[in-house]
């Protein structure tokens, strides 16, 4: 199987406070995986390390054996909805615009070809007759699908999304998982992380249970156990953990 | 004699000479003075009698001047404290209203009435120092005074300030003569901020300034354009720097008016609100005087 | 129009493009939410003035701006490292640095006073500035930079926007930060040198943060905020100008202050987007609805409760709004909408 994504050793920490801890992942091209752990597992910290958002102590990632800045064209990010001013003087169309800012590079301006993409986009998670709205005016829904047109305009081959079902209305939820799912199907790879145990196995084919280390990873089927939850939310793993590392 | 007795020996004699400079300094009374111009007349009148010690150095606008603790401690600390008074020291009046009357004079209060200038609003104009007649009658109010304090000395006092002001006659000839050399209609002075009223009134000049008596409020630009209208009309083609306002106020001045196509340029740069410093020569009030008359003539009859 | 004068040509001219220029780029500060550091980086501006006086002995411009230049930097770098290595928060170690610098400045301005020199005077004029005496190079001056740093944000535009908006995005996207937020710390930092010389380290704060606090009541649209916040700035520059002119004595910077904030008051009472003006007259209308309506709604809730008098009565029946049922008053499918529409006063 063919890994777009490889995660070697990779520990993090704030100020003396491990969040993440020896990390090793596989993950080969075209599934859908979930990564799923309680509070402060460090499910973003993953995702941000993995785009260069945070510094890690120690430990490499790499997309297709490339890093990051190399590769960053093919890599789509949904960051967490929470993390924008909502009320900045912006549209819609304007924000989904934003997805193309990498590609088009320093000192160019916005073509034809982008604004016909971002079209595209916003047709594609039903919000083409939002395009010209002001930002503050959508629901929690709308924003999301925002920002899923704004990562689908990034042409990508890896989506990260960072709590994409977020203080989201169940139609909104449906309509992203479809999306989801079509991504897969086109042979992008899409990782996405998630909180809701009850829709794992429903929505992913892949899974990463993860509370400050790995926990299980793997094909859904294969992970997603009893006793491998029970691992990932119990209490004591966190504290034999920090025995270890205090080792 | 060897090399280490040497050393030994004029370590002994430096230690002497320092622990003489201090007594020497103990002995002498200490004066306390605001403006340099004041501070220079001290030394004129108690000769080597007197420790002065003046709190503005040359250059620090006086109307600006904030007094520090260092400044406050000086004040409670000498023997005497001698001011200008006439809100000269804008920001120093409530640490000088605390002194006790028989430690200060203030030189404000000893000008007779019809000797002051006062401006259009009825404000004193404090810049008494270039009428050299209220300067003179100043130097014996504070021979007078030092007299007072140090009984044993009056005679010195007197003596020297006797001196001093046949020292300021001859200057007062000495600028009425240069001030001959300007015909009558040329006697337009125009500086930086209104501190030449009294040079004015005593040498039949017509003074004109940007700002007004004190440099506190900011110079407008209705003063700047209304000042630059004058130049035009009266023809006056020189302007003067002053060393305690920033050259940027005369500089707009001087392109306000060549905006109106009228040929104006500076002149020189004044003493105004205090002497020269020990590097310019100008440190004395007489030298700073002769400074500023010549620049003044030099200028206007190029 | 009005016959001007030559001084306050000039000075109209630095203060209409000084304004401009920072509201323009006060936009994307304020916008970012720091619009503190704007007011952080003048007045730590003050040491390096004073600095570079003790170190030339010189009171040319160019050198004093340089060394504000060079001041408002090294603030620029302890802010950051206090952000990276200390749990402090940010407006707090901003309102150190800021107290700080000035603090430094101060001492320094005191020491310089004392020491004398004759070519110190108007070393304090930074503090509040002084625009009357503005002379031509200092207003070709304003105008150069103020154009620079218009290109700038013209050229980098789209970066500066997603950056303020999104920074993560803005780094997710390849772009690179260290070179955007040092662009953007840069540009302020030459607003604010050449504003000093105007306004002074206290007032320009207010030359940064006013216009786009303004602007952002007025439009919801990124490029209109800048555009109008430049606007505001100019005009602001203008009229105070003007205004000081007119007067004599008027200091000519807080009146374009004083100017900037009556601008951002009546923007925050006229606004359409929630302006006071606009929420008062939407609760009034709300009151007097409830008023009429009350027993409608109360029919609604409670069928067969309601006594109406007559006048109520017919206006409902007139409006269509209640018929009689069997016998019972009801409230009509055009009566539901109208209960609805109350409480959607938009």
């Amino acid at each position: 199987m063919n890994h777009v994504f490889k995660v070697e050793d990779l520990s993090v920490a704030y100020d003396r406070q491990p969040v993440l801890w020896d990390i090793d992942l596989d993950i080969p091209s075209g599934i859908l995986l979930g990564i799923v752990g309680p509070n402060g597992a460090g499910k973003s910290t993953l995702v941000k390390t993995a785009l260069g958002l945070v510094k890690p102590l120690s430990g490499d990632v790499r997309f297709m054996g490339e890093p990051y800045s190399k590769v960053y064209k093919k890599i789509g990010y949904v960051p967490q909805k929470g993390s924008v001013d909502w009320d900045f003087p912006t549209t819609v169309f304007d924000v989904v615009l934003m997805g193309r800012y990498g590609h088009i590079g320093w000192l160019r301006r916005v073509g034809k070809k982008d604004r016909q993409a971002t079209r595209d986009a916003l047709e594609k998670v039903g919000m083409f007759e939002y395009r010209n709205r002001q930002i503050s005016e959508l629901s929690g829904g709308q924003q999301q699908r925002v920002f899923l047109a704004r990562a689908l305009v990034q042409d990508a081959d890896i989506y990260f999304m960072d709590e994409p079902f977020a203080g989201v209305d169940v139609k909104t939820e449906r309509a992203i998982v479809g999306l989801l799912k079509e991504l897969k199907a086109n042979d992008k790879t899409v990782i996405v992380v998630h909180h809701d145990l009850n829709t794992v196995k429903d929505y992913f084919d892949w899974l990463t249970l993860l509370n400050i280390k790995v926990i299980a990873h793997g094909p859904v089927d294969e992970v997603y156990t009893k006793e491998n939850v029970r691992r990932t939310y119990q209490a004591d793993t966190l504290m034999s953990m920090e025995r270890e590392i205090n080792v | 004699m060897n090399k280490i007795t040497l050393v030994v020996l004029s370590f002994a004699a430096l230690l002497t000479l320092a622990a003489c400079g201090t007594g020497q300094s103990n002995d002498k009374f200490t004066v306390v003075t605001t403006t340099t111009y004041i501070g220079d007349m001290v030394r004129q009148v108690g000769g080597n009698r007197v420790h002065v010690e003046t709190l503005m150095e040359p250059g620090v606008d006086p109307h600006d001047y904030q007094p520090r603790q260092s400044d406050t401690d000086r004040i409670n600390d000498a023997d005497f404290i001698v001011v200008n008074g006439l809100n000269l020291e804008e920001k120093m009046v409530d640490v000088l209203q605390q002194v006790a009357s028989e430690r200060i004079l203030v030189l404000g209060d000893h000008v007779a009435e019809e000797n002051l200038l006062y401006e259009e609003d009825g404000v004193i104009d404090p810049h008494i120092w270039f009428d050299i007649d209220i300067w003179k009658s100043l130097v014996s109010v504070l021979a007078d005074r030092l007299g007072d304090i140090d009984p044993d000395n009056a005679t010195f006092y007197e003596t020297r300030a006797n001196e001093y002001i046949k020292d300021l006659d001859m200057l007062d000839v000495y600028i009425r003569n240069r001030v001959e050399e300007l015909p009558e209609e040329a006697r337009i002075l125009v500086t930086a901020h209104d501190a030449f009223a009294y040079f004015g009134n005593a040498y039949g000049f017509e003074v004109h300034a940007v700002q007004g008596i004190s440099t506190e409020s900011e110079a407008s630009i209705a003063d700047i354009e209304n000042l630059a209208q004058l130049l035009v009309d009266k023809d006056v083609n020189r302007v003067f720097w002053e060393t305690s306002v920033p050259q940027s106020t005369v500089d707009a001045l001087v392109e306000a008016a060549q905006a109106l196509n009228h040929d104006v340029s500076v002149g020189g740069e004044l003493y105004s609100d205090s002497t020269g410093g020990y590097a310019s020569g100008h440190e004395t009030y007489i030298r700073t005087y002769r400074a500023n008359i010549d620049i003044i003539i030099d200028a206007l009859t190029e | 129009m009005f016959d001007l004068g030559y001084t306050l040509q000039i000075v109209i001219l630095g203060t209409v493009f000084l304004g401009a220029i920072s509201g323009i780029l006060g936009t994307f500060v304020v916008l970012r939410n720091q619009a503190l550091i704007g007011d952080a980086l003048s007045h730590a501006t003050l040491p390096g003035i004073m600095i570079a006086y003790m170190l030339t002995g010189v009171r040319s411009l160019q050198v004093l701006l340089l060394g504000a230049f060079i001041s408002a930097l090294v603030a620029m770098f302890a802010l950051n490292t206090i952000k990276k290595y200390t749990t402090i928060k940010f407006d707090a170690s901003m309102a150190l640095i800021l107290s700080g610098f000035f603090g430094v400045g101060q001492v320094f301005l005191s020491q310089i006073q004392k020491t004398g020199g004759a070519s110190q005077a108007g070393l304090s004029r930074f503090i509040l500035g002084q625009a009357a005496t503005m002379l031509r190079r200092d207003v070709y001056f304003i105008v150069i930079v103020a154009l620079v740093v218009l290109l700038l944000l013209i050229v980098f535009w789209k970066e500066l926007k997603l950056y303020i908006f999104d920074e993560n995005f803005y780094k997710a996207s390849g772009l690179s930060e260290r070179f955007i937020s040092g662009l953007l710390t840069m540009m302020v930092t030459f607003i604010i040198v050449i504003g000093i010389r105007l306004v002074g380290v206290i007032l320009m704060s207010a030359l940064i943060i006013a216009p786009p606090v303004a602007a952002r009541q007025l439009s919801n649209r990124f490029y209109l905020n800048v555009g109008i916040a430049g606007f505001i700035g100019a005009v602001s520059g203008m009229t105070g100008t003007y205004l000081s002119a007119t007067r004599a004595n008027l200091p000519t910077g807080p009146v374009i202050a004083l100017v900037l904030g009556g601008v951002v008051l009546l923007a925050l009472l006229a606004s359409p987007r929630n302006g006071i003006v606009k929420r008062y007259v939407q609760i009034r209308i709300f009151r007097s609805r409830i008023k009429r309506y009350r027993k409608l709604i109360h029919l609604y809730e409670n069928p067969g409760e309601v006594n109406l008098d007559s006048k109520e009565y017919t206006y409902f029946i007139n409006h269509d709004y209640v018929k009689v049922e069997d016998g019972a008053l009801r409230v009509t499918s055009k009566g539901m909408k109208r209960i609805r529409s109350i409480k959607a006063v938009d």
